[in-house]
């Protein structure tokens, strides 16, 4: 059943693991993430952070444990991850848009063929999403044609016209200067409003104060710390998460 | 010189026609030869790629002028069959021949760039089709045809002029382009100057 009832998470890990060949990138992993909630997943690089994430819409195959995402595990037959997809929607460090179509084809191109959408209604619900991130004037031209920020604002819009119930983001901002980052976050940020459940990994640690209802720290494959922003950033239980957060800054 | 252009300017122009005709349809035709090729070579492990790969290695690593003497000598010999399944009108016309060689043997070259540009097409770009979910076949005609082709682009003009070359060999099976007008010529006058 694709269908969440209200009790049921949004994304359950339960001693999940994955391994890139010898390379251990995820261990034991558990995790409960509430429908609506927004989770900010924070670490230093090669902690795992993007894995995880991307294990959810199995970009990434799990080896062992069992991950339901909107009450799905991988294991319910051969169109689970398909189903699976259908509910989450994903950014990318670099955006990812389709080099060869503009901004409104890279919109619809997923709606009308794999959701079979009629075009109108597509580009009419594309339009929509576009002038939600600010993209509406933009959306005849090519993704070369765009600055970084509005490249991703395109991709998040791209992301929604799929209608998930979950958002991931991969590091959405650290490919861009500092002015584009807050017009992405903005962006980010009144999505949260709207009661998206999110799982976002990212080093803007004023944002995960701003929005984050939980923040996950990894590190080596392993979730060190799972906090509320407020306790995460005033008295973090573990040494690595404090000598982490020095390093980031006050910022 | 002039002279030798004014006395055979309807052959010399017959010649380049010809010459380019069969130019622009052996890679126009040889396009969407090589493109299930390229695609069986860039994705399958399977027989398929296997006799994709024969196939490139057989029209690459045979000279061009032995596949048109294959076609238009070898599979000739083949008459009262041909006439059978109706096919005979090919293999009567020495153009046809030409056309069919030169097809089999450009789609085997550009089997490979399509090969080569499927297979640098980015990670990221097969990481976006599974994150929007689209279907083998939409990711296919929509997203990795549509960005292989626009890499292939240069290396398939490059195909382009080395065929355009190549076409002189027909002159050898009777066919009278470019070249074929040039030896029609020079035996006419015995006039070096026509090449």
């Amino acid at each position: 059943m694709d269908g969440m009832t209200p009790g049921t998470p949004a994304v359950l890990f339960e001693s999940v693991n994955a391994h890139f060949g010898d390379y251990h990138a995820l261990r034991d992993i558990d995790l409960s993430v509430a429908q609506g909630e927004k989770i900010v997943i924070c670490g230093p690089s090669g902690s795992g952070k993007s894995t995880l994430i991307r294990c959810i819409n199995h970009l990434v195959p799990v080896q062992s444990g069992r991950l339901t995402v909107c009450g799905i595990t991988a294991h319910d037959g051969k169109s689970a991850v398909r189903r699976i997809r259908a509910q989450v929607g994903m950014c990318f460090q670099h955006f990812n848009l389709y080099p060869h179509l503009s901004v409104l084809d890279n919109c619809t191109l997923s709606p009308i063929h794999t959701n079979k959408v009629p075009q109108a209604e597509a580009r009419a619900t594309a339009m929509a999403y576009l002038d939600r991130v600010g993209m509406q004037d933009q959306a005849d031209k090519f993704p070369s044609q765009l600055s970084g920020g509005q490249q991703q604002r395109a991709a998040i819009a791209r992301s929604l016209c799929m209608k998930p119930k979950i958002m991931l983001f991969d590091e959405p901002t650290s490919a861009l200067d500092p002015e584009s980052i807050g017009e992405v976050l903005d962006v980010m940020a009144d999505l949260t409003e709207a009661g998206m459940t999110m799982l976002c990994v990212t080093h803007e640690m004023g944002f995960a104060r701003r929005v984050a209802n939980r923040i996950v720290f990894m590190d080596a494959g392993q979730i060190v710390e799972v906090a509320s922003p407020e306790e995460f950033f005033t008295s973090p239980q573990h040494k690595r998460s404090r000598r982490f957060l020095k390093q980031v800054g006050p910022r | 010189m002039l002279d030798l252009w004014l006395n055979y300017r309807d052959l010399w122009l017959d010649g380049v026609i010809t010459t380019a005709s069969l130019t622009v349809l052996a890679i126009f035709f040889g396009f969407f030869l090589a493109i299930p090729i390229g695609v069986a070579r860039a994705k399958s492990s399977g027989v398929l790629g296997w006799l994709a790969l024969g196939y490139v290695n057989l029209f690459r690593g045979m000279p061009l002028l032995v596949q048109l003497f294959l076609v238009y000598y070898g599979l000739g010999q083949f008459n009262s069959e041909l006439r059978a399944v109706g096919l005979w009108w090919i293999f009567r016309d020495a153009w046809y021949c030409g056309l069919l060689a030169l097809v089999l043997n450009t789609a085997a070259y550009q089997a490979e760039i399509i090969r080569g540009s499927l297979q640098t097409i980015p990670a990221s770009v097969h990481e976006t089709n599974a994150a929007l979910n689209l279907t083998r076949w939409t990711a296919f005609r929509r997203v990795l045809l549509p960005i292989a082709f626009a890499k292939a682009l240069p290396a398939i003009g490059n195909e382009f002029i080395l065929l355009l070359k190549a076409t002189s060999l027909v002159a050898i099976i009777t066919v009278f382009d470019l070249m074929g007008q040039a030896r029609f010529i020079f035996s006419e006058t015995l006039d070096l100057r026509v090449y």
